[in-house]
């Protein structure tokens, strides 16, 4: 996969996939590409990779107790 | 609590300050509270508490700032300039660079980016909201939500394979053979 224009149209197709926006063809077609082009799957996989490294390393910080016994006693 | 963790994620990223981030959460469920009889039985709450939150957000930065920063808008200018644009330029990250980070790197990289496009990071990769649940939370067309996407996540690989040759990562694809990573 050496063209340029192809490797950003397929870049687009991961992110579509991903983000569950390709239909059922287009989702067969990517995953063939996969499956028969190293580059393809390398690239697949790289954008997986980052996804869930996003996904699963940002700061998810907690309430603290006092806000939500706030919100308790005004809404409950 | 329905969803206030995931609020408080959303809140925190928005603002990076923890103590605002409860205050919004907190001004959230108030409002939602007050205005319980504007929801829809049966439709996503999760996505209406979170439009709250975001235009509460909007409301009191737009009170704050007389007007954004130059960066900003020129940063939003050139990007609706270039919205109906097709695709996202290909942006190759190496698997390794993700093993010289402990993950702060990935909060800070995100609130580094500008408001439009943390947002919908936020709200697709983290939340895991569909494009019609975004389009409606930040009241953009579903192809502005996409092509923002598209467009924030090439910035945020852009900052974290920055951060990542900051520590010593250095990516040699194309200029020598091997293109193994190297300590300083």
């Amino acid at each position: 996969m050496e063209n340029k224009s192809l490797l950003n149209y397929f870049s687009t197709q991961v992110h579509l996939y991903l983000d569950n926006r390709l239909n059922a063809d287009s989702e067969e077609n990517l995953l063939k590409a996969c499956d028969q082009d190293n580059e393809c799957n390398k690239l697949f996989q790289q954008e997986k990779t980052f996804r869930d490294f996003v996904k699963n390393n940002v700061k998810r910080p907690c309430v603290s107790t006092d806000v939500l016994k706030h919100i308790k006693d005004k809404c409950c | 609590m329905p969803h206030i963790d995931a609020l408080k994620t959303f809140a925190f990223h928005l603002s990076y300050n923890e103590s605002y981030a409860d205050d919004l959460v907190q001004e959230t469920y108030m409002k939602a509270y007050r205005f319980i009889d504007k929801y829809d039985a049966g439709t996503n709450a999760k996505a209406w508490l979170f439009k709250i939150l975001k235009n509460a957000y909007i409301n009191d930065y737009r009170k704050k700032s007389k007007r954004p920063t130059q960066v900003d808008y020129e940063e939003i200018v050139t990007y609706h300039n270039s919205e109906s644009a097709a695709g996202p330029a290909y942006m190759d990250l190496r698997q390794e660079l993700f093993d010289n980070m402990m993950g702060d790197e990935v909060t800070i990289a995100i609130n580094s980016l500008p408001i439009d496009f943390r947002t919908v990071i936020l709200l697709c990769d983290i939340e895991g909201f569909t494009y019609e649940e975004i389009s409606k939370i930040v009241d953009v067309p579903i192809g502005t939500v996409r092509s923002r996407l598209f467009r924030a996540r090439n910035m945020l690989k852009e900052k974290l394979k920055s951060y990542a040759q900051k520590r010593g990562y250095h990516d040699y694809r194309g200029k020598k053979k091997g293109g193994q990573k190297e300590e300083e």
